[in-house]
């Protein structure tokens, strides 16, 4: 039985050690908070693995393990297996790791789950870098962005990982963001409910590794969204793409890009290359989305 | 469901690497500034609430009088409620400024 | 009849596992494939996860067995290497899950038969490890592990080992055991330690600082010292209930033996085979087996060895850039100071699926006869040719 030395008003001690500002800290009280005490995380060594404490000591008041960083989906997968062989078929079984963990080194533990069909909840909080490590990149790192191994921004566009966990057909995914509280709570409370696998890729800015000050968390996340260099939609069975949140007007991708140290290299011509990469990638959402009208 | 007490239950040990105690650390001692909500001004819309990553602002209800309270034990002085507000009611201020003793709680 | 792979499976089946992850890999695969049959045909009341890779059956395994689950799972070779991040995880988690290992040689060169290379490589890993000799010990040994492993003072993850091809692809008349009796034997499997369960949340595996990492560590040492005595008692358990005995380490002839030959799995047979042809010559000659390698049977060891005996240790492995294989270096440790009587020959023999030929354990044994030594170890039945068996005209 936990001890309870700091009481919280959740199910997350409110003193972790993340950076202040971090879009992971508030995406983890937000997805807890609609799941309920009926859940059972596993987390990765990751920036996430803050959360599940030191030592005797740990800021989760549910049931968790810590993995490795490439197997978080197998864990969660064995996990549902031993819950359903013992009948008891109401605990969430949530995988909560970061883009290096998921888009990199645990999409083959992914892919398997998904393909399999096991009823988890993943969570794939995007802060676009290996951040816990000293902000390496990893393939979820978008085009010309500076980090520790990308010194000169990364030369390639990220991976897009919404349209490989659709190939899996699952019956829930969606994107949200930090910056739209709200579309995120409805969403976990659909992939909770989802009759099969479910994911979630969360936009989750993080101050540190992307330099901008704490306090522009918020803003960072909703200009992503405004400029489209993150859109929110969800996946119904791989297919049945809808837009949740249209930009009527949306603002200059160099608007959003500006605000962060990480893209201070890139210049004028850099800009017009994102926006237009960006600009793509959008009419193909939109593309898709008009499939499933 | 808020963590609460403990309740009683049978000693026992366990063997190997596990956490069995809830608890936080003292991040309000990371805080170089600090909100100041003007409560004239706020008008408890509970935005800045939604989008605290520590969960340390508690909006109180505008029928029964209440303010903004912001629980400072824990508060990092991310400065992110004081971006968030409609009204322009919560300033950032320098901890240094804060009356006389280093006020955590 | 059984094969080795077929003994494995029914014993998986008869401690009641309630999830199976397995992936195939050769020699092993018959087990997955076993089960799964079981499982499709309601045989077996099991959640069959059919995973991805090694890795994720061993992940599988180990977040099944947290739930309070009795887990299955199996693997070979490279399987086990790919595994081989998550064998540390299961036992520093003190998860007793018991794994057949189908030994097969580790690339490269590339090969699918039979040697100890892939197990020995992980016999550091903190699982513990038991050798069969043949297909009913597959089937016994398994049953004995679970229940040992999960002994509340032992909670050790187990491979018991079975050789590639020469076991797990061989009919052997195997004795299968009432289900009614092995329940009476291996009862309802409960989480005793770490758990995940709602209604008594702890977050297991998180950072550990170090004034604590030496001491979870020693509690897996004192794990593995209680083990030596609980093997020994759940031997005698099994033997009472169901008949047949086992040892942690088995001698064969060895009484006033002037050259003993030690050796795992499969191999002992052939050796005893030829130690009865040099006892028919009046030569003391003898043989010990070791069953269960880690933990290592020291004790047992030093009082079965005769005195001023020349010990040769066939190694099925090797350990490159040390003087001996992985058996005979531990054989020499635990004889070394208690034992100044006796030395120690190491031999590598039946690596990549060579069969260990007579002429081998002849060779070995008529060196320590003669009293020939020689401290580094001596490969057995290699060709002459070794260095130089490819040879080809570069491009100029």
């Amino acid at each position: 039985m936990l001890t309870i030395k700091d009481p919280a008003r959740g199910l997350v001690g409110h003193g972790v050690s993340t950076c202040a500002g971090c879009g992971l800290e508030l995406a983890i009280r937000v997805i807890l908070d609609i799941l309920g005490e009926k859940t059972v995380i596993v987390i990765p060594p990751s920036c996430a693995a803050l959360f599940s404490g030191y030592g005797n000591e740990t800021t989760l008041g549910i049931p968790g393990i810590q993995g490795n960083l490439e197997n978080t989906a197998a864990v969660a997968a064995g996990i549902r297996a031993g819950f359903a062989h013992r009948g008891m078929t109401d605990i969430t079984v949530l995988g909560m790791a970061g883009d290096g963990g998921t888009v990199d080194i645990g999409l083959q533990a992914l892919s398997g789950a998904f393909e399999r069909g096991d009823k988890i909840l993943y969570v794939c909080y995007d802060n676009e870098a290996y951040m816990n490590t000293g902000i390496q990149a990893s393939s979820s790192t978008p085009l010309m962005a500076s980090t520790t191994t990308t010194p000169a921004g990364k030369l390639v566009n990220r991976k897009n990982m919404m349209q490989i966990v659709g190939a899996h057909g699952i019956p829930y995914a969606a994107t949200a963001s930090v910056g739209y509280i709200e579309d995120l709570r409805k969403k976990v409370a659909k992939a909770k409910d989802a009759d099969g696998p479910a994911f979630l890729h969360v936009h989750a800015p993080c101050p540190t590794g992307w330099g901008y000050a704490p306090a522009k968390t918020i803003e960072v996340a909703k200009l992503a969204v405004t400029t489209h260099c993150w859109n929110l939609y969800e996946m119904v069975n791989g297919k049945e793409i809808k837009i949740t949140k249209q930009i009527k007007k949306p603002a200059p991708v160099k608007d959003y890009l500006v605000l962060q140290k990480r893209f201070k290299g890139v210049t004028d011509e850099g800009a017009a290359e994102i926006q237009a990469q960006i600009d793509t990638e959008y009419a193909n959402l939109e593309r898709l989305a008009s499939l499933a009208e | 469901m808020p963590i609460t007490d403990s309740e009683s239950g049978r000693e026992k040990t366990v063997l190997g690497p596990c956490a069995l105690i809830f608890s936080s650390a003292q991040t309000g001692t990371w805080r170089d500034v600090r909100p100041v909500v003007d409560q004239e001004q706020c008008i408890l819309c509970g935005i800045c609430e939604k989008h605290c990553p520590v969960d340390v602002i508690r909006t109180g209800d505008k029928k029964e009088n209440g303010s903004l309270e912001i629980d400072f034990k824990y508060c990092k002085g991310c400065g992110i409620c004081a971006e968030v507000c409609p009204q322009d009611s919560i300033e950032m201020i320098d901890e240094r400024e804060v009356s006389g003793e280093k006020n955590y709680a | 009849m059984l094969e080795g792979n077929g003994a494995a499976s029914e014993a998986m089946r008869l401690a009641r596992i309630g999830v199976v992850s397995a992936y195939p890999v050769t020699p092993q695969s018959p087990i997955a494939e076993v089960l799964s049959d079981y499982v499709s045909q309601g045989r077996l009341d099991a959640e069959y996860v059919r995973v991805e890779s090694e890795h994720s059956a061993m992940s599988v395994a180990i977040g099944a067995q947290l739930t309070g689950v009795r887990t299955g799972t199996a693997t070979s070779s490279v399987g086990l290497a790919l595994m081989f991040e998550m064998l540390g995880v299961a036992a520093g988690l003190r998860l007793p899950i018991v794994m057949p290992v189908v030994n097969r040689a580790l690339v490269s060169p590339w090969s699918l038969w039979c040697d100890h290379q892939d197990s020995m490589s992980v016999r550091d890993s903190g699982w513990m490890q038991f050798y069969a000799e043949d297909c009913q010990e597959v089937l016994d040994l398994i049953l004995i592990a679970y229940k040992a492993a999960e002994h509340a003072d032992v909670l050790l993850p187990t491979m018991v080992c079975m050789d590639g091809f020469f076991l797990s692809h061989m009919s052997q008349a195997v004795m299968v055991p009432d289900q009614e009796d092995v329940d009476a034997f291996l009862p309802f499997y409960e989480a005793k330690n770490l758990k995940l369960d709602p209604s008594d949340p702890m977050f297991i595996n998180n950072l550990t600082p170090s004034t604590e990492f030496m001491e979870m560590r020693y509690q897996q040492f004192e794990g593995f010292n209680n083990a030596s005595g609980i093997i020994k008692e759940t031997m005698a358990e099994f033997k009472n209930r169901f008949g047949r005995g086992y040892q942690p380490v088995e001698a064969y002839r060895c009484e006033d033996a002037e050259a003993v030959i030690i050796s795992l799995g499969s191999m002992s047979g052939t050796v005893k085979h030829i130690v009865d042809q040099y006892r028919e010559k009046g030569k003391k000659v003898g043989s010990i087996r070791i069953v269960c390698f880690r933990p290592f049977p020291t004790e047992d060891l030093l009082r079965i060895v005769p005195e001023n005996a020349h010990v040769g240790v066939l190694d099925r492995s090797m350990s490159l850039g040390a003087q001996a294989g992985p058996v005979c270096m531990e054989v020499r440790s635990a004889l070394s100071e208690r034992r100044p009587d006796v030395r120690v020959q190491p031999y590598v023999a039946g690596l990549g699926g060579r069969d260990l030929r007579p002429v081998a354990v002849t060779t070995a044994i008529d060196q320590m006869l003669e009293g020939t030594f020689n401290p580094a170890a001596q490969w057995l039945d290699v060709n002459e040719n070794a260095m130089t068996i490819r040879r080809y005209t570069e491009v100029a």
